[in-house]
């Protein structure tokens, strides 16, 4: 994940509403989401709706955390600081083989964006090419990859960054791996042109893995999953505002990020809103309703499968969280 | 295309637009010049405003690599590490420079000891109210995986960090990686990074006095084309190069980052700016640690002056223009405006109104030269016109009274021929061709009685009005004189005397006179100072008469003539011709003289009396080439036969 320029601990500044003027007649209630990483367009849904009173509107007070560099993903989840958490499902999966269970509320998700990338100058046209080369790759990510290479008899080097991929831009390492919503462009923006860059796309390797989506702990879930369900509906329809009006999402956005003291600017999160909306929709574009689709979760589950072992994964119906049964679409 | 139009007309075009031409052509060429000039100028201000800038730059920055160098020096020389001294190192490093605000000894793992697989100390300044503090600290192993440690353990060569925020003093820094070495048996392993931290609080104001103009701004960009400050403080670390390109859909501000993250220095015209229309974009390098500087400087500002020169020097040549428009159109005006009036006049005086006065016109020299020629000119035509006028009437005053005259002499003189018809005996031809139309010559004839022909022939001296006067006055009194028995002498000698008496002119007239007895063909003759008549006889010769002199007449009174006799045969013609004859001059002076008319005669014996005659004159008229200085007259008398 693309991390901020810091290299001390990430100073988190959670996002409070003055809610005691606008809150309903009944007491709002207060509920916190954490982020899978710092404040940036990918999560544009979650600040919309708070931002545009979609979460007061379901009587909630929705806190929206943020993971400084040092936490693991999920961690907020699991000791509790965050009601809900937005999470890859790999993560998810990850989270299950320690023995959390968690439920999936929504599916942001439906397509998977994940790139590994060479520049052209170094040669590297097909996926053998990878062979004996220096590829850097992010913490979470590197066990299930290192494994991916050696089935795919790539011998290559890993090298470990939580950063941005700017090995490749000093060539120390030859590949990296992007999301196409973020580091990809932060590579344009460095002054690399598309046709600078070859891309690899990770499913047609094999590797197809839809990414994120908004996790609870399955017990804080059944304590009260009708919160649940509505914060979800909530952050759906912040969504939907965010693909409707996407330079104000990027507003809001910005100012978040801006409040957060996190580097920003208008090019790179208008192209992360739009490249993450992008790969919402199941079908068409337009479609963004957060349904977790049965057959992209098995065949990620099947695909991770291949690489990491998964003896405690849930199925779809385990992970699903039903809230047809507590709220309205 | 050019003909016969007004004199304005070619003022503008042969002296305005030339002019107006040259002018623009200056006008272009002077800004041209001046804008270059200004350009070259802007561009070495900002070059050495530029170098300036980035010796400020690299002088601060410096003293971080200075310290991580000889620190990793320091550190390269240990085989083993104390820790306790390691952070003494620190302190007495960080605490030499006030700029760097921290540094860490970081080691690869298990190169601290075989048994520690993290190392990193770190040491930084923190400012209080007595100064600067000094505080140990320790970096987690996550340091694994900062870009200040990573980069240069993969790349084993040092490395300058992007700049960033430091969260903990919210700072703006650049960490300097140095690479230390621990000796082996084979030479020597890299066994970690010495880091400083730089403080770059001093850079926004460094940055912001760079002014090449007023508007002119400064920006500096980090490797990656961040910018690390800007005018606009929410853009310094925020925004960079790219991102701004990429928002205002800009490839050549795009085409400028790159240039200016791969090291590259140039001046470019950009189009768009945040804050104004076109502006020129200088940049460089600071080499030590690939940093960029932009200089934007507004393009109006940077030919601001020459604009502003441009505008006045547009405002004179559009005033000069219309003030060389105005005079030109007045000078051919002022000139134009007499010539038309002289113009006007002279159409007047042509008509015939010479009483015209002309204006004073006051204009050029020349033109006043002009009028006044034309005032002389007039006044003179005037005098002429009314001299030509006078001369005229008096000319066709005379001219009519003349022609009066002549026809009134004309009649005086025997003009119907043949005279006598009837009269089988004799017939007389006469023609007088007179040198102006009244002349001096004078013929006469008539019978006396029924046997006697009287016939005289004379020349007046002089021609003219004056000649045919005596002229009149001699033929009438010889014919009251004349009569039956008075004999030709006896005629002059009274005539003469009558004439000498009123004669105070001093005219005279030569006569020839005769009587012509029919019966017998004996003329009884007289001459009076005339050319003798000649004989035709009928057998072809053509002579002479005796001579018989005797004195003109009119001279004086009392002068006695002679007389003398000849005889004509039937057949015979007697010529008789005035001096006009012999005395005609042709153009180169020569007389005709005797001889000629002898011949002429001869040549044309066989002809009639009056052709004869004609021919005569018409010798005559060639021979003087129409000049005829005389007046002529010939009278042939043709005795045909005796009377019985």
């Amino acid at each position: 994940m693309f991390k901020t320029l810091f290299n001390a601990r990430f100073f988190v500044l959670p996002i409070c509403l003055a809610a005691a003027a606008f809150a309903p007649l009944h007491a709002a209630q207060s509920f916190v989401a954490a982020t899978r990483w710092h404040p940036q367009a990918q999560f544009a849904g979650l600040y919309v709706a708070e931002a545009k009173g979609f979460y007061r509107d379901e009587g909630l007070t929705v806190n929206i955390i943020s993971p400084d560099i040092d936490t693991g993903e999920g961690a907020l989840l699991i000791n509790k600081t965050a009601d809900a958490a937005v999470l890859w499902l790999l993560d998810a999966l990850k989270l299950h083989e320690k023995g959390y269970a968690l439920v999936n509320l929504a599916q942001f998700n439906q397509k998977p964006t994940l790139y590994f990338t060479a520049r052209v100058s170094s040669g590297i046209e097909k996926f053998e090419d990878f062979n004996n080369k220096k590829i850097s790759l992010w913490q979470e990510i590197t066990p299930l990859l290192t494994e991916f290479f050696k089935q795919k008899n790539i011998n290559a080097t890993i090298l470990q960054k939580a950063h941005r991929p700017n090995f490749i831009l000093k060539s120390i390492a030859d590949i990296a791996i992007v999301t196409y919503y973020n580091e990809y462009h932060y590579l344009l923006n460095t002054g690399l042109d598309p046709e600078d860059l070859k891309l690899f796309y990770l499913p047609d390797h094999g590797l197809s893995v839809i990414e994120d989506g908004l996790y609870m702990e399955k017990d804080v879930f059944n304590k009260n999953p009708e919160q649940a369900c509505r914060f979800a509906r909530a952050t759906m329809k912040g969504w939907q505002y965010a693909l409707e009006n996407p330079d104000e999402a990027v507003d809001i956005v910005l100012n978040i990020m801006k409040l957060n003291f996190i580097p920003a600017n208008r090019a790179h999160q208008s192209w992360m809103l739009k490249a993450f909306m992008d790969n919402m929709g199941y079908d068409t574009k337009t479609t963004i309703n957060g349904t977790l689709h049965k057959n992209l979760f098995e065949e990620s589950v099947a695909n991770i499968k291949q690489y990491a072992p998964l003896s405690k994964a849930p199925s779809f119906n385990q992970i699903k969280a039903d809230c047809t049964k507590y709220v309205k679409e | 295309m050019l003909k016969n139009k007004s004199i304005a007309v070619y003022f503008m075009v042969f002296i305005f637009i030339p002019t107006s031409l040259i002018l623009l052509a200056l006008l272009a060429f002077d800004s041209l010049i001046s804008s270059r000039f200004m350009f070259k100028a802007n561009k070495a201000e900002i070059q050495s405003a530029t170098l300036s800038k980035i010796n400020t730059i690299e002088t601060k920055i410096q003293p971080a690599k200075t310290l991580a160098i000889a620190l990793a020096e320091v550190m390269n020389g240990f085989t083993s590490y104390d820790e306790d001294y390691l952070d003494f190192l620190l302190e007495k490093f960080v605490s030499s420079n006030v700029d760097v605000v921290g540094m860490s000894i970081t080691f690869k793992p298990f190169e601290y000891n075989r048994n520690t697989g993290f190392k990193s100390l770190y040491c930084y300044q923190e400012a209080t109210d007595n100064g600067h503090v000094y505080i140990k600290d320790r970096i987690g192993p996550q340091y694994m995986f900062m870009d200040w440690y990573q980069i240069p353990i993969e790349s084993q060569t040092p490395h300058w960090s992007e700049p960033y925020i430091e969260t903990r003093s919210q700072t703006l820094i650049v960490t300097y990686s140095q690479l230390f070495y621990k000796k082996t048996k084979n030479g020597r392993q890299i066994a970690g990074v010495v880091t400083a931290d730089l403080s770059l609080d001093w850079l926004a104001n460094i940055m912001k006095d760079i002014k090449i103009t007023k508007s002119s701004y400064a920006v500096l960009l980090s490797p990656e084309g961040v910018f690390l400050t800007h005018p606009e403080p929410d853009m310094a670390m925020n925004e960079s190069l790219f991102s701004q390109a990429e928002l205002r859909g800009d490839p050549q501000l795009r085409s400028i980052a790159k240039k200016m993250t791969a090291g590259e220095t140039g001046l470019e015209t950009i189009k768009r700016d945040a804050y104004f229309q076109k502006a020129q974009m200088s940049y460089a390098p600071i080499a030590l640690n690939n940093w960029s500087i932009g200089i934007l400087t507004p393009q109006n500002e940077v030919f601001g002056d020459v604009v502003y020169m441009f505008v006045i020097a547009v405002v004179l040549t559009i005033v000069g223009v219309v003030l060389l428009f105005v005079t030109v159109f007045a000078v051919s005006h002022s000139l134009t405006k007499p010539i038309t009036v002289l113009a006007g006049i002279t159409k007047e005086i042509a008509k015939g109104n010479l009483d015209l006065k002309l204006p004073r016109l006051s204009s050029t020299r020349e033109i006043t030269l002009l009028t006044q020629s034309f005032q002389q000119m007039t006044t003179n035509l005037k005098a002429h016109i009314e001299q030509l006028t006078k001369t005229t009437a008096e000319n066709e005053r005379i001219e009519s009274e003349l022609y009066i005259a002549r026809n009134i002499q004309q009649d005086m003189l025997p003009s119907v021929f043949p005279p006598y018809p009837d009269n089988p005996y004799f017939d007389i031809f006469a023609a007088i061709k007179p040198a102006k139309e009244v002349g001096g010559d004078l013929y006469d004839f008539y019978l006396i009685d029924e046997n006697h022909l009287y016939f005289v022939i004379g020349d007046v001296s002089g021609k003219g009005v004056p000649a045919s006067l005596f002229m009149a006055v001699t033929k009438t009194l010889l014919k009251a004189k004349s009569g039956p028995d008075i004999s030709p002498e006896k005629i002059f000698q009274m005539v003469n005397d009558e004439l000498a008496a009123n004669n105070d002119n001093s005219m005279f007239v030569t006569l020839f006179l005769g009587v012509l007895n029919l019966e017998t063909g004996v003329i009884t003759y007289s001459n009076a100072g005339h050319n003798l008549p000649v004989i035709i006889t009928k057998k072809g010769t053509v002579k002479f008469i005796e001579p018989l002199d005797g004195l003109v007449l009119g001279i004086m009174p009392g002068v006695s003539y002679k007389r003398a006799m000849l005889k004509l045969n039937p057949g015979d013609r007697l010529f008789l011709y005035t001096d006009g004859v012999p005395e005609a001059q042709s153009p180169n002076q020569n007389f005709f003289g005797n001889n000629k008319m002898i011949s002429a005669i001869e040549k044309n014996i066989n002809l009639p009396s009056k052709e004869l005659t004609m021919a005569m004159l018409n010798d005559v008229d060639d021979f003087s080439k129409g000049e005829q200085a005389d007046d002529i007259t010939i009278m042939i008398i043709d005795f045909m036969k005796l009377k019985k």
